[in-house]
């Protein structure tokens, strides 16, 4: 039976979202991520020296995340353009087709009329010729559906496992938890109502609420780049995919390399290719790569590999090690330092902070604010020092568990503190007499 | 004493930009789930308009959680720039 029924559609309303796609990706892969980078190499260059490590860790992977989320837009964009394209190109050759019938059929009426049976058979095959002219277009049109259907979903599967199936809200949802610590999740009736509310305030309100009630900031931004590794993963696996086909269709089609431009092409896509398949990293060994570098600053190359080998005994030293960057030669000198550094600095940080909280507790000519902010900074410095210190004489090397001691449990002390100053200033005497008794104890 | 270095006024500047950011990241969540929906609308075929729609609200899902991390980095370096100023007895 024929189908020329137009398939429904709008190719010129797809393709204008793709072009505002396309312009939101580059603005997230490429305008946020270069901010993202520069404002974070500020902030580490602003930093105290026993916080640098842990915030240059993911500093580095910041720019990866928003690069990752702007090619997933690109990705997004092209499996549309593909959907319109072949969406017009069906609506165009149905309506051809059934106009061409149309034709046809009243011509074989005609013809049967005046009793022409060569005219009427010509005819008669005219209307099953663009009968199935219509069928091939449908038939095409359901190959790009098919097309398009995986390559959406497989966005969808790159952040949020298992929604594609599920509706928009709980895509978004899945999506936001599945990058998200415990630690900052973000109520799920919030989140649904972000999606449905076209406020920016709340919108924005609710991103700072969420990192207010965890206030973990560094150890949440170390532990979610961990945890994304997968989804960066899979990213990678889908260029490499698209680099080998190109490169495959090209190589299999007997390029003539003699002509400078089918070169060209061809070293460009077999470049393409290899770039792609240098940054092929399955999920585990991305993780022990920057498990690796978390660890090679404060304990060395050989410590570290050996600690990260132990975690993940299936891959050999030069996966864990991966690929040495443009920069990796000139940094040795810095990385052989790092273990000497951090052995030295640590307890020097413990002893500091501990004399800050000393002068604390025992300077009552400073007034209390002063006095709390000098112990709270401190307490930091101790809790910074005894993770440096851990980590450095290799008793820490779990990377969730090097994120949150050295850094989470400083900034959480710290904004914890400060945010709750003046009920903690009422409490100052007291404590401060017990601290008295504690600096005592340990130093005499 | 206690910090090995550290400025505070370049942290304050850092955490504006981070803040700043995380705000952008948060309109461009929004955008991809409102792509989302036209692309949908524009879609014709209810199953192309379901996965568009769900594919980019997944995206706009990860931006959200990005502007979540980079708020907390924003607020993160907020404190630490306090704890400088505290500790060296400086000017807030």
């Amino acid at each position: 039976m024929s189908d020329f029924r137009v398939p429904a559609g709008d190719p010129d309303g797809l393709r204008s979202v793709v072009t505002r796609l396309s312009r939101l990706s580059e603005t997230v892969g490429e305008t946020r991520s270069s901010r993202l980078r520069s404002a974070g190499q500020d902030a580490a260059a602003g930093l105290p020296a026993a916080r640098v490590a842990a915030f240059a860790g993911a500093r580095s992977d910041a720019s990866k995340a928003t690069g990752a989320i702007g090619l997933s837009l690109v990705a997004v964009g092209g499996a549309l353009v593909d959907y319109a394209d072949a969406l017009q190109t069906a609506q165009q050759a149905v309506r051809d087709a059934a106009a061409r019938y149309d034709d046809a059929q009243e011509l074989w009426r005609q013809a049967r009329r005046m009793g022409e049976p060569e005219l009427t058979e010509r005819y008669r095959q005219d209307m099953d010729r663009q009968a199935r002219r219509a069928g091939t277009a449908q038939a095409d049109l359901a190959t790009a559906r098919q097309r398009t259907a995986a390559a959406l979903n497989d966005e969808t599967e790159v952040w949020a496992p298992g929604a594609g199936s599920l509706a928009p809200v709980e895509a978004w949802q899945r999506a936001t938890a599945a990058m998200l610590p415990p630690t900052a999740s973000i109520d799920p009736q919030k989140l649904k109502e972000l999606f449905s509310n076209p406020d920016v305030t709340l919108a924005r309100e609710t991103a700072t609420n969420a990192v207010k009630g965890a206030a973990k900031s560094y150890a949440l931004y170390g532990i979610v780049n961990y945890a994304r590794s997968p989804a960066l993963s899979a990213r990678a696996e889908a260029k490499l995919l698209k680099a080998r086909d190109l490169y495959q269709s090209l190589k299999g089609g007997a390029p003539d390399l003699d002509d400078p431009a089918t070169y060209r092409k061809y070293i460009k896509a077999e470049r393409a290719m290899l770039k792609a398949y240098m940054s092929d990293n399955p999920a585990d060994v991305m993780r022990a790569q920057r498990h690796f570098r978390m660890l090679r600053g404060m304990q060395g190359e050989a410590r570290a590999l050996a600690n990260v080998a132990r975690a993940h005994p299936a891959l050999t030293p030069a996966q864990i090690r991966g690929t040495a960057g443009r920069f990796d030669k000139l940094m040795r000198p810095v990385r052989a330092a790092g273990p000497v550094v951090a052995r030295v600095m640590g307890p020097v940080s413990v002893a500091v902070g501990g004399y800050d909280i000393y002068t604390a507790a025992t300077d009552s000519g400073m007034a209390t604010d002063d006095r709390w902010a000098r112990g709270v900074g401190g307490a930091a410095s101790v809790a910074g020092g005894v993770a440096t210190t851990l980590v450095a004489v290799g008793l820490v090397s779990n990377p969730v568990g090097l994120a949150v001691v050295a850094v989470a449990g400083v900034v959480a002390v710290g904004a914890w503190a400060y945010e709750n100053r003046e009920a903690i200033a009422a409490g100052a005497g007291k404590i401060a007499a017990g601290a008295k008794k504690v600096w005592k104890g340990l130093f005499g | 004493m206690a910090f090995a270095g550290g400025d505070p006024a370049r942290l304050r500047a850092a955490s504006r930009a981070l803040g700043t950011l995380a705000e952008g990241l948060t309109d461009d969540a929004l955008a991809a789930r409102d792509r989302g929906r036209e692309a949908a609308a524009a879609a014709g075929d209810g199953h192309i308009a379901q996965l568009a729609e769900s594919a980019l609200a997944a995206v706009g899902g990860a931006l959200v959680a990005t502007a979540v991390v980079v708020s907390g980095l924003a607020q993160g370096t907020t404190t630490a720039s306090d704890q400088l100023v505290g500790a060296t007895g400086g000017p807030r």
